[in-house]
Order: C-alpha cells, then sequence, then structure tokens
C-alpha cells in the first residue's frame, strides 16, 4: 500500500505496477514527534504527517512538492529513513510545464521499476480509471480551501441542513478516458496533461478555473477550511468573501483533535443563521390584567462564568446573576439560575422556558433549547440598541467579532483562533505577571505616559516580555497601556476581517476593563457602546429567545 | 526604535484609510531626506563600500515609488538583467518591504493586509508590501513578474497583487530539481518574460547590452570571490543594514555598473582590513532583523563579533556565459541554494563557514518563512555535525511587534558566551 497526499500524485502510475494507494489524511492527537524533527511553525497538516511517518514505516509515501512545507515533509522524512518518493510538481499548468510533468512521471516510472523490481503495465493502468460520477443537481454546501481531516468533514456533514460536497484541495481530483495507446510517451503525455489540468490547487499559477466552484446556481454556502501555516487558501478566502452572494464561513484547523468545542460552536451558528434566522418578535400586547405573568430565563455558561437572567413576559430584566463557571457546568448553571430567582423573588416552576447558550450549553439539562452565544448575543445586542452593526465579545477563552443587520440577524462572524492572545485570560495572565487584580489592570492604563508595544501575537511572548519590562523598570500604568494596546489590535485586526460597520457595541466580561474599552476605541477611531452589564448580553439574547418560544 | 520614526511610521498609518496618497508623499519625504543625509552625513563608521551600498539602495526603492509607470514589482530572484538594460526599475518586495519597516510604518501595513484577510501567518515582508498595496499607498507597476523561487508566498502575493492592480503579470516557474530539461524549461520561460516585457513597453531588448551585463555580472563576481577569499582572514566591520543592502547587488542589480562599482569598493575595503584578531566570527542564514537595537547593538561595528555574510548573499554565485544568457539565468535560478532540497542550502554555508572561518551560525527563523522555518533542524544537524556550533533564532525580519526581544537576546547572548568560552 502506498499513501500519497496530493490530487496531483499519479496514483493511476502505481496501479499500472499493481500497486494499491490511498489518500493520506493523519489526525494526530499532539505533535510530539513532529516538534522534534521539524519548527512548530511550518503547515499543520505537514506537521501532521511528520507525526505519523517518522515512527515505524507504513510503506512507501509518495509526495508532490506542492508547497514548502510539503518539501520539508520529504527532507525530514527521508533523513529518517523512510521511504519516501517526491515529484517535483510544476506550478505552469500550460504546455511547457505539462511537458516537465511528463518528464517527471516517466522518471518516477524508471524509479519504481528498479524500487519495487516490477514493471509498468500500460492496461492496468487504464483499468484504474474510475468513471467520474455525475454531480447531482441540487443545493448543496461546499467545503472548499486546503485539506480537511476526515473526521471535522463528518461532523460538517453531520450539522448541515444541506448535503455537503467536498471541494477541498485534494477531494477534487476528476481525470477524463485515457487514450488506448499502449506508447507510454504518448500516454503520459495525456496524462500528465489530465493531472495539470485538473480544477486547480491554489498553489498553481493559472487558478482561474476556480471560479467554477463557486459559479454554481445550487451552492447555497461555503464553509472555508484553511489549515495552520498554510496561507495558500486565506488568500482566496479574503477575495471570495467580498464578493460572494452565498453565506461562507472560514474555520481554521491545525489538524489536531484539539478546540472541537469551538469548533461546532462556529459551525453550528453558521448554520443556524443559514437554516432559520430567529423571527423578531415583540413582547405580547395583552392587557397585563388579562395575563398571566410568565418568565423565562437565558443561561449563558462560558468558559469562565455563567451568567443567568430571567424575563417577565414584557421583556423586562426582572433579574439577573452572574457566577463563576468552576468545574461542573450543569452545577453552576442551576445555582446561577437559582441565585437569579432568588434575587427575583421568583420559584423555578415559574420559568416558561429556559434557553441555555455558552460552551456548556448541552450540558445544562433542564434547557428546553440550546443556542450558539453567536446568536444569542446578537439577539441581545440588537434588543439593547437596534442601531448597533457589530458587536465585539471579549470572553474568557475568545473573542468574536459580529456583523448584525438591521433586522438583528447574524450577517457574518469571526472567532479569534485557538491563541489566548485578545482574550479575557489574556488579561488575567498579564494581572498575574503584574500582581494586579481584574479591577485595577482596568484603570490603571489609563494614566500612561510613555508608549510601549507588547507583542500582539502571543500571550507567551508577551508575558515574558511583561517581566522583562518590570525588570527594566517601566512604569505600571505604560506596561498596562502596552497589554491594553496589544489586546485591542488582535480584537480591531478581528473587526476588519469581520467588515467593519458602526455602530460598535462591547460585550462579554473584557467590556469592563474600561483601558482595553478605550485602546479599541482609539484603534477604531469611534466610540463603542458600552451595555450597563455587558456579561449578561449572551444570557439576555438566550433570554428573548426563550420569550419567542 | 527611534521616537522620530515611531511617530512618522505612526502619521503614515494614521492617513493608509482616508488619504493613502498623503502616506506615500510622507514616505517620498523621508526617503529623499535620507538619501541626503547618507549622501551628505553618512555614519562615520561606514567602509566606503557600505556608504555606497546606502546611497544606491535608497535611490533603487525611491525610483519606482516616483516613476510607477516605467516600474515593475518583482521578487528578490527575478533575473532583471533584462529590466536594467530596458531602464526599467525594478521595485523589490523584500527591499521595500524593508525600507517601510525603517519608516516606522511595517505595523500599519501589515494591519491593513491582516483586515483585508491575509493570514497572520504569512510572511511578514509580504504582508507589508501587500498592505501598502493594498491601501493604495505603493502606485500601480506597469508590469509584475515574480520567480516560484523560493518561497509559496512569491505565488499567493504576486498573483494577488496583478488582480488588485489590474496590472500585466508573469510568474517564472523554477523546478526544484536541477537538469538539461529544467534549464530549457526556465529559459524558455526567459525568453518569453522578455516579449512580454517587451509587448507592454514597446521596445526591444538589445542583445548586445545584454551580453555587456553578462560580462559585468562575471566581473562582479570574480571580485566578489577574491572578497570572500580574504575576508577569511579579516576584520571588517560589519552592520545588519548593511549586510540587507548587500541582497540587491547580488541580485536585483546584478550585471549593472553600480554593482560592480559595489563589489570594486567591496574587494578594496577588505584589502585594506586588518587581520583578524580574536573576534567571534559568525556566519548568518536568511535575512537580518536590521530593525532590532538589542542584536544591532551586538553586532554593528562591533570588534568583538565580526558578522560576516548572510547565505542569501552567496546563494547564487554563478558564472554567466554571455552567449547563452537566457540558459545561463536559469542556470542561476536552479542552482540557487533555497531550489530544490534543504541540503543544498545547507552544504553551501557548511562552505562558506569553512572558507570564512566562522566560530559559529545564526540561523534566523523569519516569521512565516516555511522554507526557512522547514530546513531549521535538518540544518543545523548537519552543520553541528560538523563541528560548527548553530543558534536557532526566532523572530521577525520586519515586524516589531512579532518578536519577544528579551528572549532573542538572552538566547543570542548566551549562544556568543559558549563560543566565546569555546575560544
Amino acid at each position: 500500500m502506498i499513501d500519497y497526499v496530493c490530487k496531483y500524485a499519479p496514483v493511476e502510475i502505481l496501479a499500472g505496477f499493481g500497486e494499491e494507494s490511498r489518500l493520506c489524511n493523519p489526525q494526530p492527537n499532539s505533535f510530539t514527534a513532529a516538534d522534534k524533527l521539524t519548527h512548530r511553525n511550518i503547515c499543520s497538516f505537514a506537521r501532521s504527517l511528520i507525526e505519523i511517518r517518522s515512527g515505524e514505516s507504513d510503506g512507501p509515501l509518495l509526495l508532490t512538492n506542492c508547497c514548502d512545507s510539503l518539501r520539508n515533509v520529504y527532507d525530514v522524512l527521508h533523513a529518517e529513513g523512510q521511504e519516501v518518493f517526491l515529484l517535483n510538481l510544476p506550478h505552469n499548468q500550460e504546455h511547457c510545464g505539462r511537458l516537465i510533468y511528463k518528464n517527471v512521471l516517466l522518471k518516477f516510472i524508471q524509479d519504481f521499476t528498479v524500487y519495487s523490481g516490477k514493471f509498468f503495465d500500460c492496461e492496468k493502468f487504464r483499468a484504474s480509471f474510475g468513471k467520474n460520477e455525475p454531480e447531482v443537481a441540487s443545493s448543496y454546501i461546499a467545503l472548499m480551501g486546503a485539506k480537511i481531516s476526515d473526521e471535522l468533514l463528518e461532523f460538517v456533514r453531520s450539522v448541515s441542513p444541506l448535503p455537503v460536497r467536498n471541494n477541498t484541495c485534494t477531494d477534487i481530483r476528476r481525470l477524463g478516458d485515457p487514450p488506448l495507446t499502449n506508447d507510454v510517451g504518448k500516454l503520459l503525455e495525456w496524462y500528465a496533461a489530465e493531472l495539470l489540468t485538473q480544477s486547480p490547487c491554489m498553489r498553481m499559477t493559472d487558478v482561474s478555473a476556480r471560479r467554477a466552484l463557486i459559479d454554481d446556481p445550487n451552492l447555497k454556502g461555503i464553509i472555508y477550511n484553511t489549515v495552520n501555516f498554510c496561507d495558500f487558501y486565506g488568500f482566496e478566502y479574503a477575495q471570495i468573501k467580498r464578493t460572494l452572494p452565498v453565506p461562507i464561513l472560514k474555520i481554521e484547523t491545525d489538524y489536531t483533535t484539539e478546540a472541537a468545542g469551538q469548533m461546532k460552536t462556529r459551525l453550528e451558528a453558521y448554520f443556524e443563521n443559514f437554516t432559520a434566522p430567529i423571527v423578531e418578535k415583540r413582547a405580547p400586547t395583552v392587557h397585563p390584567k388579562h395575563r398571566e405573568q410568565r418568565y423565562t430565563a437565558g443561561i449563558d455558561s462560558g468558559s469562565t462564568s455563567t451568567n443567568v437572567v430571567i424575563l417577565d413576559n414584557r421583556l423586562n430584566i426582572v433579574s439577573f446573576s452572574v457566577l463563576p463557571t468552576g468545574v461542573r457546568v450543569a452545577e453552576s448553571a442551576e445555582k446561577a439560575l437559582n441565585e437569579a430567582l432568588h434575587q427575583a423573588g421568583l420559584s423555578k416552576p415559574q420559568i416558561r422556558y429556559t434557553v441555555a447558550t455558552g460552551y456548556g450549553r448541552t450540558n445544562i439539562n433542564f434547557r428546553e433549547k440550546d443556542i450558539t452565544e453567536i446568536s444569542c448575543h446578537a439577539k441581545g445586542a440588537h434588543f439593547l440598541n437596534p442601531a448597533i452593526r457589530t458587536v465585539i465579545d471579549i470572553g474568557g477563552q475568545d473573542s468574536k467579532v459580529i456583523r448584525l443587520d438591521e433586522k438583528g440577524a447574524v450577517k457574518g462572524f469571526v472567532m479569534n483562533d485557538k491563541c489566548a492572545a485578545g482574550t479575557g485570560r489574556f488579561l488575567e495572565m498579564m494581572a498575574q505577571s503584574l500582581a494586579l487584580t481584574l479591577e485595577e489592570i482596568s484603570t490603571c492604563g489609563l494614566k500612561w505616559q510613555e508608549e510601549i508595544t507588547i507583542s500582539s501575537m502571543c500571550s507567551v511572548f508577551a508575558q515574558s516580555e511583561v517581566v522583562s519590562l518590570i525588570a527594566a523598570d517601566k512604569k505600571l500604568a505604560d506596561i498596562v497601556h502596552g497589554l491594553n494596546q496589544s489586546v485591542a489590535a488582535k480584537v480591531t485586526t478581528l473587526v476588519g476581517r469581520a467588515g467593519m460597520e458602526r455602530e460598535y457595541m462591547m460585550t462579554g466580561g473584557v467590556a469592563k476593563n474600561i483601558g482595553v474599552v478605550r485602546a479599541i476605541e482609539g484603534k477604531l477611531g469611534y466610540p463603542v457602546f458600552l451595555p450597563k452589564e455587558p456579561e449578561i448580553c449572551g444570557a439576555l439574547g438566550a433570554a428573548i429567545i426563550a420569550a419567542e418560544l | 526604535m527611534n521616537k522620530f520614526i515611531k511617530k512618522f511610521g505612526e502619521a503614515v498609518g494614521d492617513c493608509l484609510y482616508t488619504r493613502p496618497q498623503t502616506a506615500l508623499s510622507l514616505l517620498n519625504a523621508a526617503y529623499a531626506v535620507s538619501g541626503l543625509q547618507v549622501k551628505v552625513l553618512p555614519d562615520k563608521r561606514l567602509l566606503p563600500h557600505q556608504k555606497y551600498a546606502a546611497i544606491v539602495n535608497n535611490h533603487t526603492i525611491r525610483e519606482p515609488l516616483i516613476n510607477p509607470d516605467n516600474s515593475a514589482v518583482v521578487n528578490i530572484f527575478v533575473p532583471c538583467e533584462t529590466l536594467q538594460i530596458m531602464g526599467i526599475s525594478p521595485q523589490f518586495l523584500e527591499g521595500l518591504a524593508g525600507f517601510l519597516n525603517g519608516a516606522g510604518s511595517e505595523r500599519a501595513f501589515i494591519d491593513y493586509a491582516e483586515n483585508f484577510g491575509i493570514p497572520q501567518t504569512y510572511c511578514s515582508y509580504h504582508k507589508t508590501l501587500l498592505g501598502a498595496a493594498l491601501s493604495g499607498v505603493v502606485p500601480k507597476p506597469r508590469f509584475i513578474v515574480n520567480t516560484t523561487l523560493a518561497c509559496d508566498a512569491n505565488t499567493s502575493t504576486f498573483r494577488l497583487l496583478a488582480d488588485f492592480w489590474q496590472a500585466p503579470h508573469f510568474t517564472i516557474d523554477v523546478p526544484g530539481e536541477y537538469s538539461a530539461e529544467t534549464i530549457a524549461y526556465v529559459a524558455a520561460q526567459l525568453r518569453e518574460m522578455v516579449s512580454f516585457i517587451e509587448d507592454i513597453m514597446g521596445k526591444k531588448l538589445d542583445g548586445e547590452k545584454l551580453k555587456a551585463s553578462m560580462q559585468r555580472e562575471n566581473r562582479a563576481l570574480k571580485m566578489y570571490r577574491a572578497y570572500l577569499q580574504e575576508l577569511s582572514g579579516k576584520y571588517l566591520p560589519n552592520d545588519l543594514s548593511s549586510e540587507m543592502y548587500k541582497f540587491s547587488f547580488t541580485h536585483i542589480l546584478l550585471g549593472t555598473n553600480e554593482a560592480q562599482q559595489y563589489f570594486q569598493l567591496l574587494l578594496k575595503d577588505v584589502q585594506n582590513a586588518a587581520f583578524s584578531n580574536g573576534q567571534t566570527r559568525i556566519l548568518w542564514v536568511h535575512t537580518l532583523p536590521f530593525w532590532q537595537d538589542s542584536i544591532k547593538n551586538v553586532f554593528n561595528f562591533s570588534n568583538k563579533y565580526q558578522l560576516l555574510c548572510s547565505d542569501l548573499n552567496f546563494d547564487s554565485l554563478v558564472e554567466m556565459d554571455e552567449n547563452r544568457p537566457y540558459e545561463s539565468m536559469a542556470n542561476r535560478l536552479l542552482l540557487n541554494t533555497m531550489c530544490g532540497s534543504v541540503k543544498n542550502r545547507a552544504e553551501k554555508v557548511l562552505e562558506m563557514a569553512r572558507l570564512l572561518r566562522a566560530n559559529g551560525i545564526i540561523y534566523f527563523c523569519h516569521w512565516g518563512c516555511k522554507q526557512t522555518l522547514g530546513g531549521a533542524f535538518l540544518t543545523k544537524d548537519l552543520l553541528e555535525g560538523e563541528g560548527i556550533p548553530v543558534l536557532l533564532l526566532d523572530g521577525d525580519g520586519c515586524d516589531r511587534d512579532n518578536v519577544n526581544d528579551g528572549q532573542m537576546y538572552t538566547r543570542l547572548q548566551a549562544f556568543l558566551e559558549i563560543l566565546e568560552a569555546a575560544g
């Protein structure tokens, strides 16, 4: 069995040798072995290949030099004594590129003959070409971009309301029928042209044929997959997102099984918005005398705090609570709800519906429904201020920017990557290093004098920079100001990616940090609306949705 | 960073979204002033070849900003002999990004590019230029040419620029394998590139001028080889910026009178230099963080540490055949140490480390450069296996906000301490 990773790999030639081949798509649990053999900042797929293949040999691996990182995989695995073949794939798909690739394939046949002791058989080669199944003309969601792990592909398929077509780089491999000749030269001339003129991947020079992947009336939405440190596809996303008539969601993976929770939230939120936009309803207009007072609760089970809002049937907030989440999500939710009930003088049976949101939403058993925090924040923000078009939510473990239309429906959203920079956790870590409380760090930076720049890319680097700044006797206010600027830079980059549109609102715990808020306002060049209780916006949205059930 | 430069960079950044033309005017004015300064009041520590390099680089970067209609945006590996003899100014991405960093404005451009959707993990030289172009600050050139050597970013960046500017675009595909076929393949593309340029510019390339350019290039190469030979026993004060400026002469200015003049001065300076006297001799791999004070303070004009050379300044020391100019340029591209296996580069570094009697090698892991990052561990193993200590130094050659300065300095200092202790 020979593994290959690229759609330009000549798997039919392997069949011509009577060899079986399979697409290698590893998803390791960690990069322990890879990190010993190569730098961390190369493409995660390349690292996952090194991780899986650097141990015991699992048969030969056939690579193309389709990117700098995969060339590196060849060098590393070759040095490790693995059986690896590397084919030089031209960037140019025109005639001269095809000629070069034909010669590469010819040389591969010679090398493989020597390696395997077998002979290339034109008949077996021809017989290996499968029939291309015609695409069914019906509405579908396309997965585009870089390679996607099998697990994530399955998950997308399981939550998508429409059939999912896998148009990621390796999975759109379509070749025609081979000519009936036994002249290997002619056969390879045809084959090189067929391989190079497939729907191109982004490393090729001419990618204009990719337009066909988008110009399809049956295409209803795109999940755009990018792999960490593989930059090719970020470019296509950046260009198409501006003009695409269908909703698009960008996801980024590092090819491990980590961060599944955040990915789940993103995908579910995308499909919620896609299939069933939450219908705007106003409070009932029945006279209070004739109406039984009914209450609804929204629970936002976040990574740091669990927040509850209780509304009456006129959508007035009757009480709310904010408690630390702790290790038991369901218990914390129960406690936070009891606290809010206690404040309102209510009992649990008086709550007609409960909607849960946040990372822990599915663990709350007494919920009637769970909705992602994207939709809930949007709902809450629109309720609090209908002029809002961009919600910046900075929570404990992630930050999100949500774009709303004039009716409060989610137009699009972006979330930070796994990195803690630009989140509440980042500020907590920094406050710890500076021996400040969260309240103190909120205002300390306002009286800054010297502009200090702190890396906006990595919280670990930033923490060690802070330690260096303390050692350099820099003023606390200046360091905190530098940190605020760093968070603001990260967040405004997200805002830029979502598409900047006024009015802005900030929600989440970090909205209570006035230093960060000022820094964000400075970078946006525009004031940010702050609700009275920014932490409860998600829970408020959930409670409103409960009232609409 | 100097406070004035910081303020200047902020002023440029403030104009990006609303007044890109003002940002360009500010940059042009600043480069005019710095051009005058390097001519009239250069740093007294600079040697003649270094002063000359600063003047020529300033002109090389400014000219396409002032006369964009007569310029082409290229990457550093594009064989620019053809452009030079046709009187077209190449604006090379890496050089312009470096100059934008010099004006303290790279972060504003990087932010712009990232807001556009360019991945954060992308090379910061490329992000800087993309931000400068997409914001409308860098004017549209007449055309664009790039190679696929030596990094993936070239394919993505130049394609986006061509699309954004709606400018004619030519890509030279450089395969990762050296053979008679690949030389012919690249040479054919170079001929096609010349036709492409002739059509756009409405003028013909003069074959005799190309021949003369190749001759100048060979003379310059001879002097450069003599310089490297001489440097093996000498101490020649160096600085990070001057080493970066050298990139122009070993790449896009090849074949020009300026490059010939530079190598003459370089050879003369090394011939006049003192013998090496106990300095710790460092060979550098990849680009240099010329803006970073902590690293500059260690190397610039130091009589304790001799910064010998960056490997990008000996990546393609290939003699040209004036009678086969296109095959020669193709040959040079395919023999570039960045082409193909990482071993090619590592072996050249080893050869030069021995020639220049390097005590240690600093392998600079520039953010976003998958080519260099990917080869880091293998190169370190190969060189250390040959008894040459290597420091893998993670950093960023162009983005001030993307480094952990304290950690970098500590690692560098510790490495130098180890080398000094080893004597």
